[in-house]
């Protein structure tokens, strides 16, 4: 684990057979620095990730909060789906998971899944997803699955408007969707029509 | 984007996981040859191209190109174009610094745009990717943007949870400032969107700076007031299925647990909040769907938090006691795992303890009865936090009877808790023995060893129960089939005891050791080995049975056992019984003596399992609160260490190895090149570590490094050209560390200069626990750069990198030398060539205090020399440089000019980098 390493070669390795010789014995006593006990200030709420899957465990929306390595994350859903899609109905819907709490609930086919911290709220977790799905069903008109399939990228604007670094930002519908209408009317205006052919790219 | 649905319902057609490789390989290569073709392709073509990539990210592939497209779309003036090209990027974040810096441009652009919705999407991407470069670049502008007079609403709510963001991640790029007052005031902003956000901000800040955020108190109780007393429809969409603003009131509550409790003006408002929101549960619901109830309780919970934080209003707490116990009951399997939750914490107030043990046939009957694990496994904890001497016997045979049927995920943790309880609140130490024994049977498996050894620790201090003990496990032992763990607690108790139960005919000496023999044969070695020094044990207790023994020593497979443990145990009992005298025998084999009392090793335990704060806070106010514990092998206070104990030896001669043996080091020890291929990207330094490496260079010890999550300490010696640094790792958390690779770097510079041999650690750090690495130093030539230390580990799910520099400078390798006045002029003139010489005058950046002053160059390693400088202020110093290749002499002079508040100082050493360097570190410390 040392840098120079490298002159290795070089370097006297005999020197250093007995440094305990050289320096006159160990330091005495106890390491001098003990940890102190972790404490838990309570934080406001923050979330570290939002999953949504289906029953198949088919992944299909997924934000993270939290700085995480692309292999981290393919591990910790495949584990985490795994866990959630064992539990029967009528469980609870949080669990201790890791080193963190996961709130969950099941709307028809899919499973909308949010990973807090530990002394974070569980119930108004709760109701944060329903307000997410409540928002989904006003904008795409009863939501279902293929909407968020095929519109995945809606989908991430509506939580962006809603939550964001992992806090509710607004927690009123009409602000919300206002705000996506209001980019939906400049797309719009954006998007001058185009032939079939342009669309696919054969124009 | 019809290409977009057109090449989502490919994917969806897709009949194999192979077919769906085969059509995004393809598209891939179709968007490659897009984005490489020489057309320039419009804006609309790279927005669906690069919504394209990122749909086949999310499905799981890897994406390694179509950056730069995102980055460019990020510069459109077509909004959607824009938003596609945001979302990519904070989708996938990528620490590419090359595209940070263009990002960085185009959120700057956006950010001075004015356009309200270009800066909601710059600021979430910040606040999406929250790198250090991107809080160095906006942590400046934010809280401009948040508090200026003419920002919309929206923008504010996204500036606020934006700096919030990069406070987390970068506390110390945010400046506070005249900002910071006027954030607070949000608290009284006209729209809820942005208080909501606000007060989540104010909350972090006034964490760190609590006495600058301390006005935020009065507000948000004034707030909260104005929410909870308002009619349901009066806050129009912020009202949440008839409960009105419960996400502003949940933060409220949360910004107010940062505090104690207010001043009696503010605080009698404070509790009629409290009183209102606990009056509200009791009201009958005014909806019956589940959200109504879950936002109203969400509240209620939260309000109980603070009421617990507080802990001052007995009337307050007793009721949210109350309410609890309702909930326990709740159809709703959520508020029931929420209450047992809640109630945890309750039991440990004093005010409310007694309150919560009158639900004790509740939670006893949700351990019988609740279908899921995580609700019972609540109800355990409870069960553990309510417990006291009055229902101790009560609760510890609950929580045994619940063990037989328990899941496996929870059973060591119930075993560790039933014995804490044991013995915690043993009245009778027989009835303490009595439920270890059960523990050993009912889930030997669980038991670890901290459990049983702890038994014989408290068999061993405690005469009163040894007789008792030995008949006990005598019984136990006759069972045809009994845990090992039974037949070394069993072997241990019979060894030290057996004696007390001997005069009875039907547990005769030569009995106890056939029953015991019997088990020999079907244990491990470590057990095995122990029953040998019963054996020896048995040899001085009863003369009588001492042939039998040593005919079992002397067979075959003691004497010659594979094992070499064994075999040594058998060749030197065997040896030791034939040639030592009754007496000697008698004093080698005495009777162990008492433990030190200590800390409980299974405290030790359950705290290193669930981390230290919930157990410790557990104890010590139990302690408090009753006077009454049991004398005799109380655990230590438990502050006083958070390392366990070390575990009795489970040798009876302590002749044995230690039980615990360190992890063998991976890899052998080789030493790992850190500039090959493998080495993995380093931290930039950690901030705050310049400070304390200047701290470093006057002195050897002390803590290098500190966050939330880890602490460094160091301790080090040096002589001549060589040196030693300890490096203490220690974990805050109560997770364990993994992956945990601390790496030495020394630059190309530095490498020929300075030789660093260490061992890699262990990569696991447990939570609580410190680890130590040994640095050998060698010093081969004069250096200026110092090494850096790389820290990488995963907490949690999360990835850890962390970089310091480590002190290891050149003066650590002087030797002070002592010389008169007249010498040291002589060399100093004979220093006088200019290269030789470096001076830097510079203002004193702390009190002169002429003793803290020569503190200091002494502890730089120079000599002081006093007498020589003819003017008394002076400071003089001298010393040689040791490095492998060659010795420098170093002479140094420090000129105070206390009006000025300025300092001189002057370098003369035969070698101009060594005279620069020197200059350097020491007038840093001045």
């Amino acid at each position: 684990m040392v840098g120079c390493a490298k002159r290795e070669g070089r370097g006297k390795r005999g020197a250093w057979a007995a440094p305990a010789g050289v320096l006159g014995g160990r330091p005495r006593g106890e390491p001098l620095c003990l940890p102190s006990g972790p404490q838990r200030p309570p934080l406001p709420q923050l979330m570290r990730f939002m999953l949504l899957f289906s029953r198949q465990g088919k992944l299909r929306l997924q934000k993270w909060y939290l700085a995480t390595s692309d292999k981290e994350r393919k591990k910790m859903v495949r584990e985490l789906m795994q866990v959630v899609l064992a539990r029967k109905p009528k469980m609870c819907s949080f669990l201790e998971w890791r080193d963190l709490k996961v709130v969950y609930k099941r709307y028809a086919s899919l499973y909308f899944c949010c990973a807090i911290e530990g002394q974070d709220n569980e119930l108004i977790t709760l109701e944060l997803i329903h307000r997410y799905v409540e928002l989904l069903d006003k904008y795409f008109g009863s939501v279902c699955e293929l909407d968020i399939i095929f519109n995945f990228e809606k989908a991430y604007f509506i939580l962006d408007e809603f939550l964001m670094g992992g806090d509710v930002q607004d927690t009123s519908k009409k602000s919300v969707l206002k705000a996506i209408e209001q980019a939906d009317l400049l797309q719009e205006e954006d998007e001058s029509p185009r032939s079939v052919l342009e669309e696919m790219g054969l124009a | 984007m019809r290409g977009l649905a057109v090449f989502i319902s490919d994917i969806r057609n897709c009949k194999s996981k192979e077919a769906e490789i085969k059509r995004i390989n393809k598209e891939l290569a179709n968007i490659r040859s897009k984005f490489k073709g020489d057309k320039a392709l419009d804006g609309y073509s790279k927005k669906k191209y690069v919504c394209k990539l990122l749909f086949i990210f999310l499905l799981g592939h890897d994406i390694d190109f179509g950056h730069m497209e995102a980055v460019n779309l990020l510069s459109s003036n077509r909004y959607t174009e824009k938003q596609i090209g945001y979302l990519f990027i904070s989708v996938l974040v990528n620490s590419n610094s090359e595209l940070i810096r263009l990002i960085n441009n185009a959120i700057k652009n956006d950010l001075a745009s004015r356009n309200p919705t270009f800066m909601g999407l710059a600021l979430h991407c910040i606040a999406s990717v929250g790198s250090r470069e991107m809080a160095e670049a906006f942590a400046g502008e934010i809280p401009k943007v948040l508090v200026a007079g003419d920002t919309m609403d929206s923008v504010k709510q996204s500036a606020a949870l934006c700096l919030l963001r990069l406070y987390r991640t970068s506390p110390d790029l945010v400046p506070m400032g005249d900002w910071t007052s006027r954030v607070v005031h949000l608290l009284n902003d006209q729209h809820l969107g942005v208080v909501t956000a606000a007060t989540s901000l104010i909350t972090t800040l006034a964490q760190k700076n609590p006495e600058e955020f301390k006005t935020s108190v009065s507000l948000a109780v004034s707030r909260l007031s104005r929410i909870v007393t308002s009619a349901s429809t009066d806050l129009q969409d912020y009202t949440y299925y008839f409960v009105p603003a419960p996400w502003l009131s949940v933060k409220l509550l949360r910004l107010l647990q940062c505090y104690p409790p207010p001043d009696p003006a503010v605080r009698g408002r404070l509790t009629e909040c409290l009183e209102t929101i606990l009056n509200k549960a009791q009201e009958p619901p005014k909806s019956k769907k589940v959200q109504h109830s879950n936002a109203k309780n969400a509240v209620l919970f939260e309000a109980i938090s603070l009421i617990i934080h507080h802990d001052s209003e007995p009337n307050l707490l007793v009721r949210a006691c109350n309410q609890l116990g309702q909930f326990l009951q709740h159809r709703e399997t959520n508020l029931r795992y929420l209450a047992l939750e809640s109630m945890c914490t309750l039991a440990s107030s004093e005010f409310s303890h007694e309150a919560v043990k009158t639900h004790i046939e509740t939670v006893i009957n949700a351990l019988k009865t609740e279908r899921d694990v995580s609700v019972r496994q609540r109800a355990v904890d409870l069960l553990y936090a309510m417990c006291d001497r009055s229902n101790a016997p009560q609760i510890v045979a609950e929580m045994l009877s619940y063990l037989e049927t328990a899941d496996y995920s929870i059973r060591e943790e119930i075993v560790l808790k039933v014995a804490i309880l044991a013995e915690k609140y043993a009245v009778d130490y027989t009835w303490y023995v009595d439920t270890i024994l059960n523990l050993i049977r009912i889930a030997g498996d669980y038991v670890s060893e901290e459990v049983w050894y702890r038994v014989i620790q408290i068999v061993i201090n405690r005469d009163d129960v040894q007789g008792y003990a030995a008949k006990t496990v005598f019984e136990a032992l006759q069972a045809p089939a009994c845990h090992e763990n039974l037949v070394k607690v069993g072997g241990y108790i019979l060894g030290e005891f057996g004696n007390l139960i001997a005069g009875d005919p039907r547990s005769s000496p030569l009995i106890q050791f056939n029953l015991l023999h019997s088990k020999f044969h079907l244990c491990s070695v470590p057990t095995r080995a122990l029953l040998l020094s019963t054996y020896i044990k048995f040899v001085n207790l009863f003369p009588e049975v001492k042939p039998t023994i040593q005919d079992v020593l002397r067979s075959d497979s003691q004497l010659r056992n594979a094992d070499v443990e064994l075999q040594q145990r058998a060749v030197e009992y065997l040896r030791l019984s034939t040639v030592a005298s009754t007496d000697i025998l008698a004093t080698v084999l005495e009777e162990m003596p008492p433990f030190p009392e200590r800390e409980s090793s299974i405290l030790a335990k359950l705290k290193k399992k669930k981390g230290p704060s919930t157990v410790t806070d557990l104890e010590d106010t139990k302690r408090e609160r009753s006077v009454d514990v049991n004398g005799g092998p109380e655990p230590a206070p438990a502050s006083t260490s958070a390392m366990s104990t070390p575990s009795p030896s489970a040798d009876l001669l302590g002749l044995g190895r230690p039980t615990a043996r360190p992890h063998p080091p991976p890899g052998g020890g080789l030493l790992v090149d850190v500039f090959s291929d493998s080495a993995s990207v380093v931290a930039p330094l950690a901030p705050g570590s310049e400070d304390n490496f200047a701290r470093f260079v006057c002195k050897n010890n002390g803590v290098l490094f500190e966050n939330q999550l880890l602490q460094i300490g160091l301790k080090s010696e040096f002589r001549q050209n060589l040196g030693r640094m300890f490096i203490f790792y220690g974990n805050k958390t109560s997770t364990q560390f993994l992956n945990f690779t601390p790496t030495l770097i020394c630059s190309d510079d530095l490498q020929p200069n300075l030789n660093l041999q260490t061992k890699p650690v262990d990569p696991t750090v447990e939570g609580g626990a410190q680890v130590q690495q040994v640095v050998n130093i060698e010093c081969v030539s004069d250096f200026t750069e110092a090494p850096v230390l790389n820290i990488q580990f995963r907490y949690g799910g999360t990835f850890q990198n962390v970089s310091v520099q480590l002190p290891i400078t050149l003066n650590k390798f002087f030797q002070p030398t002592e010389m008169a006045s007249q010498d040291f002029f002589q060399r100093w003139k004979q220093l006088s060539n200019p290269q030789q010489e470096v001076q830097n005058i510079f203002k004193a950046k702390h009190p002169m205090d002429t003793e803290v002053t020569k503190a200091k160059i002494i502890g730089f390693g120079s000599a002081l020399l006093e007498e020589v400088d003819p003017n008394p202020a002076n400071f003089v110093g001298a010393g040689i440089i040791h490095t492998k290749t060659t010795q420098i002499g170093c002479l140094l002079r420090l000129e105070p000019n206390l009006q000025a508040q300025m300092y001189r100082l002057t370098l003369r050493t035969s070698k101009e980098a060594v005279s620069q360097r020197l200059c350097e570190l020491l007038s840093a410390q001045f």
